[in-house]
């Protein structure tokens, strides 16, 4: 049978279709792991400068490495604070041949695939934002501080909400009467609608409903780290990053399923180690005081986090004591409550060039669905009955997931 | 047997369809479709007076005559055949300036459309001088180039034989791919965003300039003076936006520095400075030979090697043409129906909601009446010497296009297009509605020259903006995409500037009618934001919560804006 057939067919098709779309069809089994941070490290992070540091090498330069509770591994001098939780994180090796960094993004973000002119792929955030979303939560599935991927062929229910630095998701005190009024003057004006019937409009109307009881309710407090103290503040790192992972906190605390982050400027095509170290300390930051919370919240073993740019950068360090861009080994880390036992995957040899059991992306995408319980083989159909799917590899990564 | 069903089906179809649109919501749609917006006041008055008296042809071909609907075809266009948003090299006033290149060149009264596509396809130089080059991205390899040129330009969806033979059409086999993607083989794509990258270029074409180089690289005398001489300026850091006008300088420069005038003239903050960085993507061709074109690929472990043929092999390929000239010209003129097919279907895509075919992409072999309606339009398309315009008003003037819309979300329907399913406004259409119209701001009265498209540029700036704000990530006209979300809802609700626009418009209506009466304050907001009148329930309802004997604020006008504005109705057609 084609998909035309499908398109024709009858309603035995249609409740298939439909099943294959449905929330049951997501969930393969109640999974621990809750929440999800997608940490985007936009520009390309040198995995050299991060969890494979090559100290006493040619190429490792001037990064020195720090011990970590994964047998034999060393991660780079600035990574003290996650070295200490290394035994509930995953570092990954992944290899592409994606050097490019809107593809690249793409391809990470996606969870290995690659763009497509027919269609759009969900990104990671989404996928978990769509198989986990709690309907009963006013707050949006999914949440993105400074933007990332759509939600793709899953609709636009799942894109996430982009929050700039500033965006409290509350409306400015001279507006908010007039709004509070304006919103049950429109709760009554929908009876009178002669819209009223329409599929479309109902729908609009969910969207709506929900968007004013998050604006006018206390919902938006979420968003809102001004009752934060200073010193809580301080311990992230202060403003940009520091208040973004502060902000996931607080997401996280309100159960929103997917969280989206990002540290840019990690394009270091001259002169690395000057500048990576503060780069890498802002990251570091950030992350271990989420962890060290989340840990006193009772919520790290809900909680997968997962770092990673979209590509790596050559072992060899160039003519302007810079790295370039170097798919071949696109560093991923994973961390969790939930992973009881630190892992190191792949192994890039003593200088850093060789791929000796390296992972896809795909794979890494295979894991990180079915850790947090959503299958990762599923497939949603299409408006013409076309089976697609959301992770492009039907194995994962031994020891993970 | 097939055949005789599907002519009953057509004899059928007319008792099948629903009924006609009323003229409110006809003028509604054709305004969203024609002019990405919703009508004034005044226009809506016009258009529905035109469509009671049964002059609907008048209104078309008045609208069709105007400027902002070959604005609306030119950025449909580009947006059909430039690289996904998510992959392309340039700001998006870099693909403005392409909407206006395509407007002022291919999409004349007369046009022949497969000018345009051969062109687009064969495109060469540097995109400050050939702005058809942006129908191309930097970072595109020849295997998504070849996915989305067939898709695109073909109804054909190559791309699925990458890696397989195509599931759906298995006549389609991987060879085919990939020797479709060896006609980009021979493509030199630079992007030029810095010194070092002009010197690399300046290198390039020092072996141009080379006469044995230059029969390999097949480039055109014109080509080599043209790039030379941008090269020239831009080394002198006099780039060759002083010889442009000023739409074809605006969104573009170097990496190396944002040129005075341009932070000058458009109050550049920071983040406009970075965001103009427009680097200028040079595109050439190094192999000439198709004969020599080889490409090697694997699949399952397999090696395969493929050579430049076209996807129906009926013919010897020519050893003296360039590859994609002979791809452009087999596309467009030696097999037309499949490029028209996917014209008529991206034009139905745009003016209904949906193709004949879904996917929209793919309109290969497909069978049954829709496909037998797709036909009928594409003959008429070549018939028309690949007028574009004719296709359009064809769709416009069809009972297909004139029907009511369907208040149930009923699949079954696009079988036979016996109702229109309701539509929702895209950012474009949301944002230009609560804005000035093009034509406005182009008889803005200043008196130099052409500053009135200086206002138009700044303006889409701020647009795109407000559009990035309601519609944060990159949506296209996909069904996945139509519904609303939480984000647009949260967006409208709470952005200052929407609020400000609902306070503003409140505001002067309620200047404007209080001393006349409520109806007419409700007849104009209904008018401006639904494009109707208001019911009678309406008008009791509102009248009620009104009171024009108080002050503005205690009136309850902004609340019964607000209300029109964040309904669902507001957003759709």
């Amino acid at each position: 049978m084609n998909r035309r057939t499908m398109l024709k067919g009858g309603a035995a098709t249609l409740s298939g279709m439909l099943l294959a779309n449905s929330t049951l069809a997501r969930r393969r089994k109640a999974g621990k792991l809750k929440h999800f941070v997608f940490v985007r490290l936009g520009g390309g992070p040198s995995q050299m400068e991060l969890w494979d540091p090559k100290p006493g090498n040619k190429n490792g330069g001037e990064t020195k490495g720090i011990k970590t509770k994964i047998g034999g591994l060393q991660f780079a001098e600035h990574l003290a604070g996650m070295a200490e939780y290394s035994d509930n994180m995953a570092v990954i090796r992944t290899t592409s041949r994606i050097g490019e960094h809107m593809l690249g993004t793409y391809y990470v973000g996606s969870g290995g695939f690659g763009p497509s002119p027919i269609l759009k792929h969900p990104g990671m955030c989404s996928v978990v934002g769509w198989g986990l979303n709690n309907e009963s939560n006013d707050l949006p599935p999914v949440v993105s501080i400074g933007g990332s991927m759509s939600a793709g062929f899953l609709g636009n229910a799942y894109d996430p909400y982009v929050a700039g630095g500033d965006v409290k998701l509350a409306i400015s005190g001279s507006y908010k009467s007039k709004v509070v009024s304006g919103d049950n003057m429109r709760k009554q004006y929908y009876n009178v609608s002669p819209y009223s019937k329409a599929d479309d409009f109902n729908e609009e109307i969910k969207h709506q409903s929900r968007a004013s009881r998050l604006t006018l309710g206390i919902s938006n407090k979420v968003f809102d780290t001004s009752t934060e103290s200073e010193a809580t503040k301080e311990s992230y790192g202060g403003r940009g990053f520091g208040n973004a992972c502060l902000t996931a906190r607080r997401l996280i605390m309100a159960g929103v399923p997917a969280v989206h982050l990002q540290l840019g400027g990690w394009d270091n095509h001259d002169g690395i180690f000057a500048n990576i170290g503060t780069r890498v300390e802002t990251l570091d930051k950030g992350i271990s005081q989420l962890v060290k919370d989340l840990k006193a919240l009772g919520l790290y073993e809900q909680t997968l986090i997962m770092v990673a740019g979209e590509f790596g950068r050559t072992p060899r360090i160039n003519n302007t004591d810079g790295r370039d861009h170097y798919p071949r080994n696109t560093p991923v880390a994973l961390i969790s409550g939930a992973i009881k036992k630190g892992i190191s995957v792949g192994n890039s040899g003593p200088d850093g060039t060789k791929q000796d059991n390296f992972v896809t992306m795909g794979a890494v995408s295979h894991s990180v669905y079915k850790m947090m319980g959503i299958s990762p083989t599923g497939q949603v159909m299409d408006m013409a009955g076309r089976p697609l799917r959301y992770c492009p590899s039907d194995t994962g990564i031994n020891g993970i997931g | 047997m097939t055949r005789i069903l599907i002519l009953l089906l057509l004899l059928l179809l007319p008792s099948l369809q629903g009924a006609e649109a009323n003229p409110d919501s006809l003028a509604r749609r054709i305004y969203l479709d024609l002019f990405n917006r919703i009508p004034e006041v005044a226009e809506y008055e016009e258009a529905v007076k035109l469509i009671q008296e049964k002059k609907y042809e008048l209104l078309v071909n008045k609208m069709m005559n105007d400027q902002e609907y070959q604005m609306t075809l030119a950025s449909k266009i580009v947006n059909h055949y430039a690289p996904p948003k998510e992959i392309r090299t340039h700001n998006f006033l870099s693909y403005k300036i392409l909407e206006d290149h395509v407007r002022s060149k291919y999409i004349g009264p007369k046009s022949d459309f497969r000018t345009f596509v051969l062109d687009m396809m064969r495109a060469r130089g540097i995109a400050a001088q050939n702005p058809m080059v942006l129908f191309y991205s930097f970072d595109e390899t020849k295997e998504l180039m070849t996915g989305r040129f067939s898709a695109q330009v073909l109804g054909v969806p190559m791309k699925c034989a990458q890696c397989h033979d195509h599931k759906i059409h298995p006549d389609i086999v991987h060879d085919q791919f990939w020797s479709m993607s060896t006609f980009f083989m021979g493509m030199d794509k630079k992007l030029v965003g810095d010194i070092q990258q002009l010197k690399k270029l300046e290198g390039v074409m020092a072996k141009v300039s080379d006469k044995k180089a230059k029969k390999t690289m097949q480039f055109e005398d014109d080509e080599v003076y043209k790039i030379n001489q941008w090269i020239a300026l831009e080394k002198e850091d006099k780039n060759i936006y002083s010889s442009l006008n000023e739409m074809q300088t605006y969104g573009q420069s170097m990496g190396h520095g944002v040129s005075d005038y341009a932070i000058e003239e458009y109050d550049l903050d920071d983040e406009d400075k970075v965001m103009l960085k427009a680097p200028q993507l040079f595109i050439g061709e190094y192999k000439k030979a198709l004969a020599a074109l080889t490409t090697e690929y694997e699949l399952d472990g397999v090696k395969f090697s493929s050579t430049a043929s076209h996807f129906k092999r009926d013919r010897k390929l020519s050893e003296n043409i360039r590859p994609r000239d002979s791809f452009s010209q087999w596309m467009a003129y030696r097999e037309p129906l499949y490029m028209s097919r996917a014209v008529a279907n991206w034009v139905t895509n745009w003016l209904m909601g949906r193709g004949w075919i879904m996917p929209a992409y793919d309109t290969y072999k497909v069978e049954g009446p829709n496909a037998v309606q797709l036909d009928k339009l594409a003959q008429g398309f070549m018939r028309s010497k690949f007028n574009v315009h004719v296709l359009v008003k064809t769709i416009l003037m069809s009972p297909t296009y004139r029907l009511a819309n369907s208040i149930k979300n009923d699949e079954e329907k696009f079988t036979f297009f016996k109702a229109r399913r309701l539509r929702h406004l895209n950012g474009d259409q949301l944002v230009n509605s609560l804005n000035r119209t093009p034509k406005q701001i182009l008889a803005d009265n200043d008196s130099a020259a052409g500053s009135g498209m200086k206002k138009l540029y700044k303006i889409a700036v701020y647009k795109n903006d407000l559009v990035e704000k309601i519609f944060p990530v990159s949506l296209d006209d996909t069904e996945a995409s139509y519904r609303g979300t939480l984000t647009q809802a949260l967006k409208l609700s709470t952005d200052k500037d929407f609020l400000n626009y609902t306070n503003k418009l409140a505001q002067q209506s309620y200047d404007r009618f209080r001393k006349h009466s409520v109806e007419k304050f409700l007849d104009y907001i209904f008018v401006k934001l639904y494009t109707r009148k208001p019911t009678k329930p309406e008008i009791a309802f509102f009248k009620a919560k009104l009171n024009f004997s108080k002050s503005f604020r205690s009136s309850g006008s902004f609340e019964t804006v607000w209300t029109l504005m964040n309904s669902p109705e507001m957003r759709l057609y």
